[in-house]
């Protein structure tokens, strides 16, 4: 009975984390598949997330609310990013624009040293996400548990978009084919600006559960997070949503499941042995889960 | 209504189009033809502002158009059917013609009366509209790829290749469609590898050799000089 009520906390985490792991994938595929980018500086959306959140609070702002000018201050640097950073480089090759995303994250990485601190600010978070509830015999923390609501919630509305929204379908024909849906009278650099917009929302609901398990916020928060999106994004298939989705989930659930059942003298392997399992994956999907296939070169 | 003067059109060092000038009036259809590589594509394409223009001018209806964003150009009432048909595989036959009616903003009516309108110009995609549009046929992605284009009631319409790949009852079907709407008003220029097709239903040709204009007129100027086997011809050798 323990090892299943073990094994059923384990998969509560492994849900929340691989959750979070596919809303930040899905920021960077969703990017990726209009221009052909990787944002490196995605990450960077979550610390400003924090920031915003950090510096409403002190300024005595009710909890919601300044969860709200978290999320929003994240979604307006995502779009300020692409106007200022990448769209004087839209035509230039996918390198010259991967570079630029590097800079744009050391920039703010420097910027949040020297203009705010080096070293973590503590986030407050509420009392209530701090205990645990029983189901069916079985102690769920209240924090995992948020974060399998909101991101269940968060890709429900982002279906939604995709299949409804004018904007939504705009989007995903300039994933498919952007000269053709410019010759649908669609302006480009709204359908890239959304993408942006749409990107810093999903890097902020992931860096507000982020925040929630870490208790901080420093300059070099959104630097890892990041990383296995990238690797959850390759894993499912860059480009391809539903991909960044699965990818995200099954990284976490590895992840997850790895420091849960691992002998003691492995637990220092975790992340190698992971990305040992995902380089197999990889051997197998060389496009990724979901991924279109790349002609050969 | 289009004119098209001394246009160039350059990628990298390759010179794809030199110097062409033609010019469609209301009410045509103006055909483009040529052997497969001799620029034709590259002229529609620069028409809309997707091909690099090196030189020369692009005027839709007085006003010039060659600096314009794509969009920008299709909301004037010009817009291409490209090659290859290029429809929005993933997306359903009603997403893909909802997205061609984007010039009509958020006028519900008009919206609606457009997509009525496409819908009885091509039966077919009323019976697939909630189907993908990468499992149509592609004589059934043709039509879509049409009416796509016709959603946004365009002035004068660029079809580029409309008849490759396609079944012959299929390809009688879309130029008899091209010759009903210019009876209602709808202005046609066409790129056509098929030179008896085009011959066969547009007013005036231009045809096109290594990127030039190498003759004009009518299609029985093209018929009597055999200018059309020349073209082959020049290609092949």
């Amino acid at each position: 009975m323990i090892a299943v009520e073990y094994f059923a906390q384990q998969a509560v985490n492994a849900l929340a984390l691989g959750g979070t792991y596919a809303l930040l994938a899905l920021g960077l595929a969703v990017v990726f598949s209009i221009l052909g980018l990787i944002n490196f500086a995605h990450g960077e959306l979550m610390t400003i997330t924090g920031y915003g959140l950090v510096f409403s609070l002190a300024t005595g702002m009710p909890y919601v609310g300044a969860l709200i000018c978290g999320v929003a201050l994240a979604v307006f640097c995502a779009v300020v990013m692409e106007r200022v950073a990448f769209r004087p480089v839209r035509r230039a090759s996918t390198t010259t624009m991967l570079l630029t995303s590097f800079a744009v994250s050391s920039i703010l990485h420097t910027a949040f040293q020297n203009f705010i601190s080096a070293r973590p600010k503590p986030v407050p978070v509420p009392e209530w996400l701090g205990g645990a509830f029983t189901i069916a015999g079985i102690q769920i923390g209240a924090i995992p548990s948020l974060s399998i609501i909101v991101t269940v919630v968060a890709l429900a509305a982002l279906v939604w978009f995709f299949q409804s929204w004018h904007t939504g379908l705009a989007m995903r024909a300039a994933s498919e084919d952007f000269a053709v849906t410019r010759l649908m009278g669609i302006n480009a650099n709204r359908v890239i600006a959304a993408s942006f917009a749409i990107s810093g929302f999903l890097a902020a609901v992931a860096g507000v559960l982020w925040l929630f398990q870490r208790g901080s916020v420093d300059p070099m928060l959104g630097f890892v997070p990041v990383l296995k999106a990238f690797i959850a994004a390759v894993l499912g298939g860059l480009g391809s949503l539903q991909g960044a989705v699965l990818g995200g989930l099954i990284l976490g659930a590895t992840e997850v499941m790895l420091r849960a059942y691992l002998p003691e003298a492995l637990l220092g392997f975790r992340d190698a042995i992971a990305l040992a399992l995902i380089i197999g994956l990889l051997i197998l999907f060389p496009n990724g889960l979901m991924g279109r296939p790349i002609q050969a070169r | 209504m289009l004119t098209v003067d001394q246009l160039s059109v350059h990628y990298g060092p390759v010179k794809a189009v030199k110097k062409v000038s033609l010019d469609v009036q209301p009410g045509e259809i103006v055909a483009v033809l040529g052997a497969n590589g001799a620029g034709k594509s590259s002229i529609l394409n620069a028409c809309l502002g997707l091909a690099p223009r090196s030189a020369g001018s692009i005027t839709l209806a007085g006003a010039r158009i060659d600096r314009l964003a794509t969009e920008a150009i299709v909301r004037l009432g010009l817009t291409l059917v490209p090659e290859g048909r290029r429809v929005f595989s993933g997306l359903t036959v009603m997403q893909n013609l909802s997205l061609g009616g984007s010039v009509i903003g958020k006028d519900r009516e008009a919206a609606q009366r457009s997509l009525e309108w496409i819908l009885t110009l091509f039966p077919r995609l009323a019976e697939r509209r909630s189907q993908l549009a990468g499992t149509l046929s592609g004589g059934e992605q043709q039509m879509l790829a049409i009416g796509r284009a016709l959603m946004s009631k365009p002035r004068l319409l660029l079809l580029d290749e409309p008849s490759l790949g396609l079944a012959p009852n299929i390809v009688d079907l879309i130029f008899d469609l091209i010759i009903g709407l210019r009876k209602e008003g709808f202005t046609f220029l066409l790129v056509e590898q098929n030179a008896e097709l085009a011959l066969d239903t547009c007013d005036r040709a231009y045809l096109i050799m290594n990127g030039a204009v190498a003759a004009q007129g009518t299609p029985d100027l093209f018929r009597q000089s055999d200018l059309v086997g020349l073209a082959h011809f020049a290609a092949s050798g």
